[in-house]
């Protein structure tokens, strides 16, 4: 991205504080901004115009409160600020964004990375929250007090104060002022220059003070092990440097915040003025989060979610329905002259990928209502209290993010697991996160909810069954959670700490383009592996094709009218093909869940992807019902069905037992190529991964057979 | 061979030759610790990089 001689600029800030939603108003890209910490976890670049029409390459960071970086993606903005990125020289100009609601707090990590001596500018975002919360900062007096150090006022989101930006960070490069550095007590200064000197005696290189302070002050070993100090190197300076601190009346940890807060207090005096009012969040957030009444909102909003999404999405979804029929029918009328073709397109491409596209409006609509909860700022109040069950099976504070993000997709769950400082913690979360509800999940929930059980007891029922399939993942993360944390990987209980964000109106910018976002995952997804998927599977359920297999059913049924022949001769070449045998072969295995042939190979074929088993219902049912028969959709055709051999012959194969298992299997079951190889990416070996894959598939089986057998008996 | 028979056989060959791709670059991407593996946040990343 960096060209030659292009300045670098990066963007650092406290968690939530806006720098992606600064990122793109400056660089035009559209990063992920979400209400809640954790959501940029990596490094990310662009390019932006200044005022002067220089071009700079602008880098957003991960968040956060302190150069004492102990998880993977605060150690991300030290090595970006230390330039020990590769390839890479440090920052040319710093950028803190800072939210105007808590400069203070905001401002410690500016004092911190002052040290450092790079050049700053000063960022003040959420000026608009600030003005309604009644505050007011003085720009101008702030930039005085700091030698000079642009200061800029915006608000991000409304754009307001962007050019300022842009005219105080070229400003910024071309002064390099920087915020002036703190006057540290006589005692810290001397065990700052004794911890350098024994670093540069060991590393036989320079250490600035900047750096000295940091292994002084810290109980990360991330600088240390950055500069190449061993472990047995540095315990006894830096012991010695501490009780050096500690002698004269300090507290080496606290000593750090209590010098900077301090000055910072003096800095800030007649800068901000007024008093943040906050009680419509405190009010709320006493009845949120509270211990019985906010799991039942939570339940009831959920409830009211896919109840809303079902009724919403009904009509669309029938457009869509009779969409696919019209392209099918006229695919067939077209390719008369050649019937393989003839079926590779209506039955497998244009059943297979229209199967899964009739999802479609579900997603969207589903998407913009997670979106609005997310941005008001409930998802991560809702997340909160699905955090007190987790922290108390172990897992740590910090896990709350990933999996909430996991509701959406595993992938960004994983990867969001980088916030957290324990590896081990890490480890334990990452295995969790597969379990929550992914959106790919949804099409075979809201599939089985459309066939038979909307149908039968009604939406409430349905919105019901949803709900429980998001909670039996929970239900079982849980303990799984807490064996893993307390026998296997013995994780230490981290303290709890979580900032959640303020509740704000949902900016339908952020929101529309977030369901834009899920939306258009959703259609290239069924326009490249699903569609791929489609051709692979229609042909092992279309060949082989013995001319004897049709005379055979011919004969056996002479007194059928000649529609209902050819049906059965479908089902019979169906029955025979490649798909057919191996389905039936290894049907015994999800006998016990009271899946047939068709679901067992819908199952197997969903193992790179969940969603494909709709498709692949959508390929075997259509295929097996003759071709141009005036062809139902899947649901009626799924109603249908029914046992054809065993104990159970001629009872339709879709109960209530059956549909439940099938959920369920699907809601436990590692049915995800890209979370597998995630898992092994972060979890750094493919063994967690394969661990995670086998341990998933067995409890989906066991719960499906469980949910079956059970259901059998006493319904 | 009939003119039915070739194109089927050239459709499948096709999606079967670009799953096998496919299979193999999510490999070799997180192999390498980048990119993303072609499932989910794939689209969405690919489009937060546009303009
Ligand atoms: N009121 C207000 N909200 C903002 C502003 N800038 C960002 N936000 C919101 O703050 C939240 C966090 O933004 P994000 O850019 O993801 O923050 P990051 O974690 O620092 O990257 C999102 O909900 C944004 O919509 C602003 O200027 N005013
Ligand atoms: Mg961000």
């Amino acid at each position: 991205m960096s060209e030659a001689g292009q300045a670098r600029v990066v963007l650092v800030g406290n968690p939530n504080t806006g720098k992606s939603t600064l990122f793109n108003a400056l660089t035009g890209l559209r990063q992920r901004v979400g209400n809640y910490p954790g959501v940029t976890v990596a490094r990310k670049s662009g390019t932006c115009e200044l005022a002067d029409g220089q071009k700079v390459e602008l880098v957003d960071l991960p968040g956060l409160y302190s150069l004492a970086a102990v998880s993977p993606d605060e150690r991300v903005v030290v090595d970006a600020l230390l330039g020990r990125v590769k390839n890479e020289r440090v920052p040319d100009v710093v950028v803190v964004v800072c939210d105007a609601t808590n400069l203070l707090r905001n401002l410690f990590l500016a004092a911190q990375i002052a040290e450092l001596g790079l050049p700053m500018v000063i960022a003040v975002n959420q000026m608009d929250a600030a003005k309604t919360r009644g505050i007011e900062i003085d720009g101008p007096l702030l930039s005085y007090r700091l030698n000079g150090v642009p200061v800029v006022l915006l608000s991000a989101w409304k754009g307001e104060g962007i050019t300022e930006v842009r005219r105080a960070v070229a400003t910024g490069l071309r002064q390099k002022s920087t915020f002036p550095t703190v006057t540290w007590p006589d005692a810290i200064a001397k065990a700052v220059a004794t911890v350098a000197l024994a670093a540069e005696r060991d590393t036989h290189q320079p250490v600035p003070g900047a750096l000295a302070q940091r292994l002084l002050f810290d109980t990360a070993p991330t600088i240390a092990e950055a500069i190449g100090w061993t472990a047995e190197a540095r315990e006894v300076p830096i012991r010695q440097a501490r009780e050096q601190v500690r002698s004269s009346g300090l507290n080496p940890p606290a000593a750090e915040p209590m010098v900077h807060y301090a000055r910072l207090r003096e800095i800030l005096e007649g800068v901000v003025r007024g008093v943040s009012r906050e009680t419509a969040t405190v009010a709320v957030d006493a009845i949120l989060l509270h211990r019985i009444f906010g799991p039942l909102c939570f339940a009831a909003i959920m409830l009211g979610l896919f109840w809303s999404v079902f009724a919403l999405a009904k009509l669309p979804m029938a457009w869509i329905q009779q969409g696919v029929d019209l392209t099918k029918a006229f695919a067939a009328s077209y390719l008369v002259s050649t019937p393989m073709l003839q079926s590779l397109v209506a039955d497998g491409v244009v059943g297979g990928v229209g199967a899964f596209l009739t999802f479609l409006p579900q997603i969207l609509i589903l998407f913009l209502f997670v979106g609005i909860l997310e941005d008001s700022g409930y998802m991560a109040r809702a997340a909160f209290i699905m955090d007190r069950l987790f922290s108390w099976c172990g897992l740590n504070g910090k896990s709350f993010v990933p999996l909430l993000s996991g509701f959406a997709c595993a992938i960004p769950g994983l990867l969001s697991t980088r916030t957290i400082e324990d590896p081990k913690a890490r480890l334990a979360t990452a295995f969790t996160v597969p379990f929550m509800s992914c959106s790919a999940r949804f099409p075979i929930y809201a599939l089985m909810c459309a066939a038979f059980i909307g149908p039968r007891y009604g939406a409430f029922w349905e919105s019901v069954a949803m709900v429980g399939m998001h909670v039996v993942g929970l239900a079982v993360a849980v303990p799984t959670a807490f064996i893993l944390t307390r026998f296997i990987l013995k994780v230490r209980p981290a303290p709890f700490v979580l900032e959640l964000p303020r509740y704000q109106m949902p900016k339908p910018r952020d929101v529309i383009w977030r369901m834009w976002q899920n939306a258009s995952e959703f259609v290239s997804k069924a326009g490249t592996l699903i569609f791929a998927i489609t051709f692979v599977v229609w042909a092992l359920t279309y060949f082989p094709r013995d001319p004897a297999v049709a005379e055979r059913v011919r004969a056996e049924s002479p007194q059928m009218n000649a529609e209902q022949v050819e049906a059965r001769v479908q089902a019979a070449y169906v029955e025979q093909s490649w798909m057919g045998r191996f389905g039936k072969s290894v049907q015994p295995v999800f006998d016990p869940c009271g899946f047939d042939w068709k679901l067992t190979v819908g199952v197997l074929a969903s193992f790179p992807a969940r969603e494909v088993i709709v498709s692949t219902l959508g390929i075997t049912y259509s295929l097996g019902e003759g071709s141009d028969a005036n062809s139902e959709d899947l649901r009626s055709a799924m109603r249908e069905a029914k046992w054809t051999e065993g104990s159970r012959v001629d009872t339709p194969i879709f109960t209530l037992p059956t549909v439940l298992a099938l959920m369920i299997f699907f809601a436990l079951c590692s049915q995800c190529g890209s979370t597998v190889a995630t898992l092994a990416q972060e979890a750094g070996s493919w063994r967690w991964a394969a661990a995670s894959f086998v341990y998933m598939t067995a409890l989906a089986w066991i719960f499906a057979t469980a949910v079956y057998q059970i259901g059998s008996k006493i319904l | 061979m009939n003119l039915d028979a070739v194109i089927t056989t050239l459709a499948i060959s096709a999606a079967t030759l670009w799953l096998l791709r496919r299979l193999w670059l999510t490999l070799q991407a997180r192999r390498k610790g980048r990119g993303c593996a072609g499932g989910c946040g794939c689209a969405a990343e690919k489009l937060a990089d546009r303009r």
